[in-house]
């Protein structure tokens, strides 16, 4: 058995929070502690997001953290909205929940990271920094893609090709994206892309949930 | 003889088209497929609608009252408007889990008052929306939208559907991934478009203490101007090319430090009034004067 790095093991994290473990990823885990910490953050994220009632959370649920998160300097103002999509049309999909929860945690950290690195020359350090924050949000993106994506396979319309298409267009941003905060993981605006592309999928799945009810 | 006969067989042709006609008048099925209802209304009033697909046209009226008309050909699909308080909400309900793309289809034509707020949600289709001064939001999959004199906070959403705004003065907030977005005669003091293929055309007025962000990740962003225009402009494209005609002396304004292998462009027009803010991952951003 070939053993298993990092890298790998992040492309199963999807499949390991659904129990499906293979023999090479529990290898892994038992000598690697920075993988069992991401497990751990993302078991947390899980935890925290079955907590959250499956009723339409209150309209003023995002401009309290958005309040919140522009009183400790942590989102820039004015910055792109993120739509409220917790007081959108239709109820929240709880597949999305855990995607949502990691949105803001990423956010947070991802934008409040000018003030916390300004003194960190280091390339490599950001680079380690951003992807710590940022591969939990994109293990729960590709499970709630995986809950998502049938509802797209059982039909053939106008408004499926079209959601199938942005998809591949918001896939192509993100490994864009990602791609260009490796060459430069201090540069504030690639990581704002990056971020927004996230944002994007995690809007886009939601509409593909909500679209499954009609 | 031969006239007799015509007219007799004409004459069985119009009794049988007229029984037909008073058969389907008098059909639940053919009721179904046409409604058309008023609701009286107090000021300010909220019009909801949630329709699968279709053609979507809503105007303003100075009746306070809200008209419905709405006609689709499936027997699949029933058509609701119903009031509540002060809110007139319309529905598309789906009778049925087998119903293929084209039955989906309904038409709606709304005539509200002016004041009305709108809340509007179709997935494919097209949405036309004109001389509405209430805020309104807007959400589309694959619909087009096309917006006329709005004058209240408007937000659109997309996936797929291409928005035009014109003569448009209240706030405008657009997010899309791949449709177009169009930007024109505008006469607003804050407008935010964002999509990621798509390409932005903002040709409206710069109004003083304005701010005019506009967002994409490989589209062009298109931005004209005219000579007595005043803005201050701060123009980046990570990977792709900007295009400038105006004459920019350095910025009055504080701003940012730029990415260094970045594309990009900082300065003031005349005065600086306006704030101009666009960003592109790797399209190409031109701003050129107004022909």
């Amino acid at each position: 058995m070939a053993p298993m790095h990092c890298r790998e093991f992040l492309q199963f994290a999807a499949d390991w929070m659904e129990g499906r473990r293979t023999p090479a990823a529990v290898s892994h885990l038992t000598g690697c502690s920075g993988c069992r910490a991401l497990l751990a953050d993302l078991e947390a994220i899980r935890r925290a997001a079955a907590l959250f009632p499956e009723e339409q959370p209150s309209p003023r649920l995002w401009p309290a953290i958005k309040a919140q998160l522009h009183a400790e300097g942590l989102l820039r103002a004015p910055r792109p909205a993120w739509r409220e999509r917790f007081a959108a049309f239709g109820a929240l999909r709880p597949a999305l929940a855990g995607a949502y929860l990691s949105l803001i945690i990423v956010g947070a950290m991802l934008l409040g990271a000018n003030s916390k690195f300004s003194r960190a020359n280091d390339r490599a350090l950001w680079f380690q920094s951003t992807e710590r924050t940022v591969v939990p949000l994109a293990v729960e993106l590709r499970s709630a893609e995986k809950k998502t994506m049938p509802v797209l396979q059982s039909e053939d319309n106008d408004v499926t090709a079209t959601l199938n298409r942005n998809l591949a267009i918001v896939d192509n941003m993100i490994s864009l994206c990602e791609k260009g905060v490796r060459q430069h993981p201090q540069n504030e605006m690639m990581r704002d892309y990056l971020y927004s592309a996230y944002q994007q999928k995690a809007d886009l799945l939601a509409t593909v949930a909500d679209s499954e009810g009609r | 003889m031969q006239l007799s006969s015509i007219s007799s067989s004409h004459a069985r042709g119009l009794l049988a088209g007229a029984a037909a006609l008073l058969l389907l008048a008098v059909s639940p099925v053919f009721a179904q497929r046409h409604l058309e209802k008023q609701f009286t209304v107090l000021a300010h009033p909220l019009v909801t609608l949630h329709n699968p697909s279709g053609k979507v046209i809503i105007s303003s009226w100075d009746k306070p009252t809200v008209k419905v008309v709405a006609d689709h050909d499936s027997p699949k699909i029933a058509v609701e408007a119903q009031q509540v308080d002060n809110r007139v909400d319309v529905v598309t309900h789906l009778l049925s889990d087998n119903i293929s793309p084209s039955e989906l289809h309904t038409n709606y034509v709304i005539t509200v008052p002016e004041d009305a707020e709108l809340q509007i949600h179709s997935d494919s289709g097209s949405l036309n929306i004109s001389n509405i001064l209430g805020d309104m939001t807007v959400e589309t999959i694959a619909a087009g939208i096309e917006a006329e004199n709005i004058g209240g906070y408007l937000v659109v959403q997309t996936v797929g559907g291409a928005f035009q705004c014109m003569r448009c003065t209240g706030r405008i907030e657009v997010h899309s991934i791949s449709g177009d977005i169009r930007l024109i005669d505008d006469h607003s003091s804050n407008i935010f478009a964002q999509t990621s293929t798509g390409s932005i055309l903002l040709d409206g007025d710069f109004l003083a203490n304005g701010i005019y962000r506009l967002k994409n990740y490989s589209g062009p962003i298109n931005v004209r101007f005219s000579p007595g225009d005043s803005f201050d402009v701060e123009a980046t494209s990570l990977y792709g090319k900007v295009d400038n005609q105006a004459k920019l002396v350095p910025p009055r304004h504080a701003r940012r430090r730029p990415p260094h292998f970045a594309q990009t462009l900082f300065g003031s027009f005349n005065q600086g009034r306006a704030k101009l803010e666009i960003s592109s991952f790797n399209g190409i951003i031109n701003i050129h004067k107004r022909d």
